[in-house]
């Protein structure tokens, strides 16, 4: 770039010397406009780096089978719940921005699996404004019909982001009708304290899924204090 | 700061000529550095969520045992035991590998991946890995990367969803292979058990003494107890690079 810079002699008419002052303010006009638009491309990719959109949920329930009850094998794909409504486990991110976006997709879901022979799944989504959606991540976890298992299932994924497009991302379960069960089922952000089985401390199993109360010391966080959570975040990178 | 010495409006015209041509080196200077600057950056940029990646449903596996006619029990599929072996994609044999030539500045990669792994009847550990590899084939690794040990029983069956994930910087003119890799015992308890990638259990029969192979078992599409196509759902192994 430097050498294309006229040097200008001493000796010249300054009728000749005016053109060629003219001619380097429109060499450096041209890579100063170049260099600005460059810099605005960049600082678009990089303006949001580190923003982050994230839900958790120990909203503790179970879906529960037997062999005359399977309410909440539904086979098909349903949201991990965030509450009684239920709310789900969703997060959206808009890009506004004329570049594209690059996020990372962090999840994880707490399911513990009892008394049930079958195998539930569980996956990452995403789905656009412009109505396209994805799986991003997958995971199946097999239960035993004489034994109960837990699993901290661990979801990643990368995904673009088109310019001036919402996403939305959420974690799903796909708990199968199919497979040996006894009195079994599986929870969501519970897990065995004690012998004790909550899911007969309440009857209505009418919505496919039954909320452990906060008061239900047998089984979930609240009362042992300790936290376990489901949760997906999103991360621009 | 000011890369332009002012003019006075009482100099010679050859002395502003030469003050004129110092500030035209002087700005000329200042946007080609600005240019070299935001083409080097730009490189990363314009990579940046670049991704390369590999996904693998096939089903497949590994018998330990397998029982005789005369209820003996004897093993088989012994050349994937007691070794690294590629996670396969196909009946081809081919890794679950990515590669990526970073031909621009040096930059930082994340590297994802996944095995689904379901250990049947078999008391042994089995072992998988994320590894850098010096091409598309050799098995042998250049570095291990992460690594994760699943545990089986003799009494029942369980799946592992292993995450692997690990930043990694790539240096420029270079070529990266990344892969994932299992190690399956040849010791331990087991009652005709084995390993199955991709693939879990849908009730409460069991397919694997449907057919046989020499290395591993494959487990067709039209296997109805066990593996993604008669489901309706997709689970993959998988190994991601994203530029970040």
């Amino acid at each position: 770039m430097a050498n294309t810079i006229y040097v200008i002699p001493d000796t010249e008419c300054i009728g000749t010397s005016l053109q060629h002052i003219n001619d380097n303010f429109n060499l450096l006009n041209t890579q100063i406009t170049t260099d600005t638009t460059n810099i605005a491309t960049l600082s678009g990719y990089v303006a949001p780096i580190g923003t982050t959109v994230s839900l958790s949920s120990n909203f503790v329930y179970t879906v529960h089978c037997d062999n005359t009850d399977t309410t909440g094998m539904t086979n098909s794909w349903q949201d991990i719940y965030i509450d009684s409504v239920p709310n789900p486990l969703r997060i959206s991110y808009n890009n506004t921005s004329f570049t594209p976006y690059t996020v990372l997709l962090q999840g994880k879901v707490y399911a513990r699996n009892y008394g049930m022979a079958a195998t539930s799944f569980y996956r990452l989504t995403a789905v656009g404004s412009d109505g396209t959606s994805a799986t991003l991540d997958t995971a199946a976890c097999e239960g035993n019909v004489n034994y109960s298992h837990t699993y901290n299932t661990v979801f990643q994924s990368v995904f673009t982001i088109p310019a001036n497009t919402t996403y939305k991302f959420g974690l799903q379960s796909y708990f199968p009708k199919t497979g040996a069960q006894a009195n079994g089922g599986v929870n969501i952000n519970g897990y065995q304290t004690s012998k004790k089985d909550s899911w007969n401390i309440n009857s209505n199993r009418s919505t496919g899924y039954q909320q452990l109360s906060a008061d239900d010391t047998s089984i979930g966080y609240p009362g042992t204090g300790v936290g376990v959570y489901s949760y997906l975040k999103l991360v621009v990178l | 700061m000011s890369y332009v010495t002012s003019i006075y409006s009482n100099q010679y015209v050859g002395d502003s000529l030469s003050t004129i041509n110092n500030n035209f080196a002087n700005l000329s200077t200042q946007t080609s550095n600005v240019a070299t600057f935001t083409n080097s950056v730009s490189g990363n940029v314009i990579k940046k969520g670049y991704t390369v990646s590999t996904v693998s449903n096939f089903v497949y596996g590994t018998t330990l045992y397998q029982e005789k006619s005369n209820g003996d029990e004897y093993p088989i599929n012994y050349n994937l035991r007691g070794k690294w072996s590629d996670v396969y994609i196909n009946p081809q044999k081919n890794p679950l590998r990515v590669s990526f030539t970073n031909d621009g500045y040096v930059c930082k990669a994340l590297l994802q991946g996944k095995v689904y792994a379901r250990n049947i009847s078999m008391a042994a550990t089995s072992f998988y890995r994320l590894a850098r590899f010096s091409d598309s084939k050799t098995v042998t690794p250049l570095e291990v990367i992460d690594t994760a040990a699943c545990e089986g029983n003799i009494s029942y069956s369980h799946g592992y969803n292993t995450v692997f994930q690990s930043f990694y910087t790539l240096q420029p003119n270079t070529t990266y292979y990344f892969g994932l890799q299992h190690w399956w015992p040849s010791t331990g308890a087991q009652d005709e058990g084995g390993i199955q990638i991709n693939g879990w259990q849908t009730n409460t029969s069991d397919s694997w003494g449907q057919n046989t192979g020499t290395t591993y078992k494959y487990i067709y599409a039209n296997d109805k107890t066990i593996g993604y196509p008669n489901t309706g759902v997709n689970i993959e192994s998988y190994i991601r690079l994203t530029i970040i």
